[in-house]
């Protein structure tokens, strides 16, 4: 559906993108993540033909982004990070005239005005001017507009940006409602957004793709871990522990307690005995727990892992 | 109505309707309506009186004084009209949005460029009624005036088409207004300029060039073919520009 392939971008001498490649199939929700700057809008950009790639190769069907971009011309709903619109037009009358630039006849342009506006809760802000609206409603107004035509594939770029939580809730629901029937890129730097909402994710740091899978691939590259937190002799602890897991086990404090970090592998089967020893030197167990990998201790350790490369 | 003139028509009604909206219009009109109006009051309380330098010729006593004072005033207020048409867009991000949809170029170019053109024969409509009450009071040369107005309206879109082309070229009004104004004063007084050197071939050329010398000779009633070509000529050549300039721009952000 969308192929990307070693896409490269400079602004004069500044490299912005450096050969990112990736792949979203039918129906896909991509989630685009990325620290401010990254790269994530420009590769947006790219994608929609406003920005021309300096190498690179951009296919949407099978059809080259910049060489064949008049046929792609109305199948892609675009949102971009500032969302422009037109100030002194109504909500009705904005995505009506977008859905005339989409070739809907009068016709259908209102249906897809009513339609979007009953999808994004702005039925009662139809005949109101967008300057005089809140930067929430005019966000929805711009989501609404990405969506007149009903394209099949969307770029988002930030599209809960300025909402409250219940309209981020909306949106989100909004979004994932979309899999399956459209393609959607959704960049955003927001990670639960990306984990409630998107089937796979790339995640881009410095121009550069620093990794990229499902959910459950990015989060099995981080090792799990047990932790484990008692009250009492620091010596004892350590020996204790010392004796389960060998060298494996780093130590640390944590409030009134000892604190040690074990690799989940080398704790496999061994939770039940250890919290036996402990209890037995006489220590006071305060915890006992598995930590889970979010996507942004993913996140935040590639980022990190290609800033400290760089 | 085929996808194209659809296309215009909606980016047409656009444009004339967020100028309509827009408070500078009518300051703008409103101004320059009330100064032709005191202007054109004097001149005809000089005509009826029988003042110094008048004639018993309406048309050329009173009506073509007021047809160069509104020539005069197109002339500042277009190029703080069209100074939006494309600027603010290309700021906004809103001209690359429509880039992703069907929009085309020319389209885009023509409904603007009608719209604001629209909004200005408004205008022009209104100073319509200073030849209509000397006509109620001389004898005026309809021909002459109807020539006058349909030049004083090929002049407004030929300044406009080239107010919209230096709209397209920068994210700044600012300096889309000031590249107008200098386009539009060479055009306007390049004629005098060059008299004013006494070097005769510049004369020569520069009066192919400029405005009041095609502006004038229809005022006086000489609706040669050069004339009318001038001003179809002009607006037409911006307004390729201006369709290149935006070509120029797909992809290259």
């Amino acid at each position: 559906m969308i192929d990307v392939e070693n896409l490269t971008k400079f602004y004069g001498a500044n490299r912005s993108l450096d050969g990112v490649s990736f792949h979203v199939g039918e129906g896909e929700i991509l989630g685009f993540l990325g620290p401010n700057g990254a790269g994530k809008s420009t590769t947006m950009r790219c994608l929609t033909g406003i920005a021309r790639p300096t190498e690179g190769s951009l296919h949407i069907n099978n059809l080259d982004v910049q060489r064949q971009h008049e046929q792609l011309r109305g199948t892609i709903g675009y949102l971009p990070e500032q969302a422009p619109l037109y100030g002194d037009m109504t909500v009705s009358s904005y995505l009506e005239f977008l859905g005339g630039m989409r070739n809907l006849d009068s016709r259908n342009a209102r249906r897809e005005m009513e339609r979007t506006t009953d999808l994004l809760g702005l039925k009662n802000e139809r005949k109101r001017l967008l300057r005089n609206l809140s930067k929430g409603t005019r966000q929805r107004a711009a989501l609404a507009g990405a969506l007149v035509g009903d394209p099949k594939i969307l770029i988002l770029d930030e599209p809960t940006a300025g909402l409250d939580p219940a309209q981020i809730g909306e949106v989100r629901s909004l979004i994932r409602s979309l899999k399956g029937n459209r393609t959607v890129i959704l960049s955003t730097h927001i990670l639960p957004e990306v984990e409630l909402t998107c089937s796979s994710v790339v995640i881009i740091a410095q121009g550069r793709i620093a990794a990229q899978g499902t959910h459950d691939e990015l989060l099995n590259t981080i090792e799990r871990e047990l932790v484990i937190i008692a009250r009492g002799s620091e010596s004892t602890f350590r020996d204790v522990l010392r004796g389960a897991f060998g060298d494996a086990v780093s130590f640390s404090h944590s409030g009134d307690g000892n604190k040690a970090v074990v690799p989940q592998q080398q704790a496999e089967g061994k939770r039940g005995a250890v919290a036996k020893a402990i209890v037995d030197a006489g220590l006071e167990l305060l915890e006992l727990s598995q930590t889970h990998a979010t996507l942004e201790d993913v996140f935040l350790r590639v980022t990190q892992k290609m800033e400290r490369g760089a | 109505m085929s996808e194209f003139l659809r296309q215009c028509f909606l980016v047409y009604r656009r444009e004339r309707n967020a100028l309509l909206t827009m408070p500078l219009y009518y300051v703008l009109c409103g101004i320059f309506f009330l100064l032709t109006a005191i202007i054109y009051l004097g001149t005809l309380v000089d005509f009826s009186h029988g003042g110094e330098g008048t004639t018993v010729n309406a048309t050329a006593s009173v009506v073509r004084p007021i047809f160069h004072m509104v020539h005069f005033f197109l002339l500042v207020q277009i190029p703080l009209l069209t100074m939006r048409v494309f600027s603010e867009e290309r700021a906004s991000g809103m001209l690359d949005m429509l880039q992703t949809t069907r929009l085309r170029d020319w389209a885009l170019l023509l409904g603007k460029f009608g719209g604001t053109l629209v909004a200005l024969g408004g205008y022009l409509l209104l100073t319509f009624l200073f030849p209509l009450t000397t006509a109620m009071l001389g004898k005026v040369e309809w021909p002459v005036v109807i020539g006058g107005m349909l030049a004083l309206l090929a002049s407004a879109a030929a300044y406009t088409a080239i107010g919209i082309f230096f709209s397209s070229m920068t994210e700044s009004q600012v300096v889309a207004a000031v590249f107008s104004y200098v386009a539009l004063f060479l055009l306007v007084f390049s004629q005098s300029l060059a008299d004013s050197s006494r070097v005769t071939a510049l004369q020569e050329f520069t009066r192919h060039f400029s405005v009041m010398e095609h502006l004038g000779a229809i005022l006086d009633g000489n609706i040669a073919v050069m004339n009318v070509a001038y001003f179809l000529i002009l607006p037409v050549s911006f307004l390729f520009l201006t369709a290149r300039a935006l070509e120029s721009r797909h992809g290259k952000a």
